[in-house]
């Protein structure tokens, strides 16, 4: 399946960059990873970064310093900082039917060994991650088919990547690999298609402002208390 | 093709990397040949001091620094096998080396990677016959238009890639509001793209 919901090229020039943080910078992985339209977009950006490297001021590097590169060839690559979780053994699955997740997602879940908390009874389940945008938790999302999320806006930027599923806002329709932006302007009107589970991977950077007088209710649906 | 790299091009040091794409075996034994390495000892020459001008842009420790660039060049010979010229030229390739490494040392977390092994991964179209020519243009299209843009956009291109500044902090800097800095942004990504679809435009967000 190939993604319809893209990312703009401002958040792909700060993921290539590098100067993203970690959760956006985890969304932005794995999206790459399900759109080769977006990945072939991010190719040219870091093509951007290797055209300034290339005219970069030179710092001295000391002829000890290439030495001991060029003495180590034979030495096998240099050890990984943080390598990445072995994933091989079998898992819980995660997603619906023969789904897998993108490994920027899936090693986070891994790692933090967390599993799936009910929201709703029979209707909504999170796993919320040890990783956070602006103190706000980055989150896993998982609704049943038919589920109708209050109408919301976002007092900061939302970032939601389909995993499985779909859903519905007004009368855009979202599925695996598309990614839904909203900010202050929008409202949304989400409504989770009939079928297999949708699994949302969602990053916020401010607390939701539900639209209306349930709000307390809605708070608590969205998990932003 | 930048014309720093022109001579490592020419030694055939990643050309033979790339020989047998299909059989990363085969192809780590050739980088691994005496005539490889001293192509790879000029690759180092070239790269450790821009890689190093690169990752003391933030004001890091120029030991720490060294211990990085040490890393890098030596990811770039043992990933030698996995470097497609076709898809990023060699420049590319080290900035985006230096890049993670640098990025999982300052967070003490690996950066999540965009791996072809993903189980998850949607391939590409393949490719067109004519992609290593067209990667070759547009590399080429691509240093003409960053020396053409106008010195406002270039100035946060610049900012972004090499001081590690995200669009707030350069607004800040800059005593712009954000607003004016993302469409400087857009501006300037706008006309990059414009150079390099003038041949043979590639849609984004348009795959059949």
């Amino acid at each position: 399946m190939i993604p319809r919901h893209h990312l703009p090229d401002d958040v792909l020039m700060t993921y290539a960059s590098g100067v993203g943080t970690e959760a956006v910078d985890v969304l932005v992985s794995a999206h790459l990873v399900l759109c080769p339209a977006c990945r072939s977009q991010a190719n040219r950006m870091e093509a951007i970064g290797g055209a300034v490297l290339q005219d970069m001021p030179q710092a001295d590097v000391g002829e000890e310093v290439i030495a001991s590169i060029l003495d180590s060839l034979d030495d096998g690559p240099p050890p990984m900082a943080h390598p990445p979780p072995d994933v091989s053994a079998p898992q819980t699955p995660l997603l619906p039917g023969d789904l897998v997740l993108p490994r920027p997602i899936r090693d986070l879940v891994v790692e933090s060994g967390a599993g799936w908390k009910t929201r709703i009874p029979g209707r909504v389940r999170e796993i919320s991650l040890p990783l956070s945008q602006n103190g706000v938790p980055v989150r896993l999302v998982r609704a049943k088919g038919g589920f109708v999320v209050p109408r919301h806006s976002h007092a900061g930027i939302e970032m939601s990547l389909v995993l499985s599923g779909g859903f519905h806002d007004g009368e855009e329709g979202y599925e695996r690999g598309d990614v839904q932006l909203g900010d202050e302007e929008d409202v949304h009107d989400i409504t989770i298609d009939q079928g297999e589970d949708c699994v949302l991977f969602v990053v916020n950077d401010a607390p939701l402002v539900p639209v209306g007088f349930k709000s307390k209710l809605t708070r608590w649906i969205l998990g932003s208390l | 093709m930048d014309p720093g790299t022109a001579h490592l091009e020419a030694s055939g040091w990643y050309g033979q990397c790339d020989a047998d794409p299909g059989s990363p075996s085969r192809a780590d034994a050739q980088c691994r040949k005496d005539g490889d390495r001293s192509a790879f000892s000029a690759l180092v020459q070239h790269f450790a001091p821009r890689v190093k001008g690169y990752l003391l842009r933030g004001g890091a420790d120029s030991a720490q620094v060294d211990e990085v660039v040490q890393e890098v060049m030596l990811t770039v010979w043992s990933q030698c096998s996995r470097y497609d010229s076709r898809r990023a030229g060699v420049s590319t390739w080290v900035f985006t080396i230096a890049r993670n490494r640098w990025i999982d040392r300052v967070r003490k977390a690996r950066r999540p990677r965009c791996d072809p092994d993903d189980p998850a991964w949607v391939p590409s179209a393949p490719d067109a016959p004519d992609d290593a020519l067209r990667a070759q243009r547009e590399k080429q299209r691509l240093a003409s238009a960053m020396s053409q843009l106008p010195e406002e956009q270039a100035q946060i291109i610049r900012s972004a890639y090499f001081e590690g500044k995200s669009q707030r902090a350069i607004a800040e800097d800059l005593g712009l509001p954000v607003g004016t800095v993302k469409s400087r942004v857009r501006l300037a990504l706008g006309r990059l793209r414009e150079a390099l679809d003038s041949e043979d435009p590639v849609p984004h967000g348009g795959v059949p």
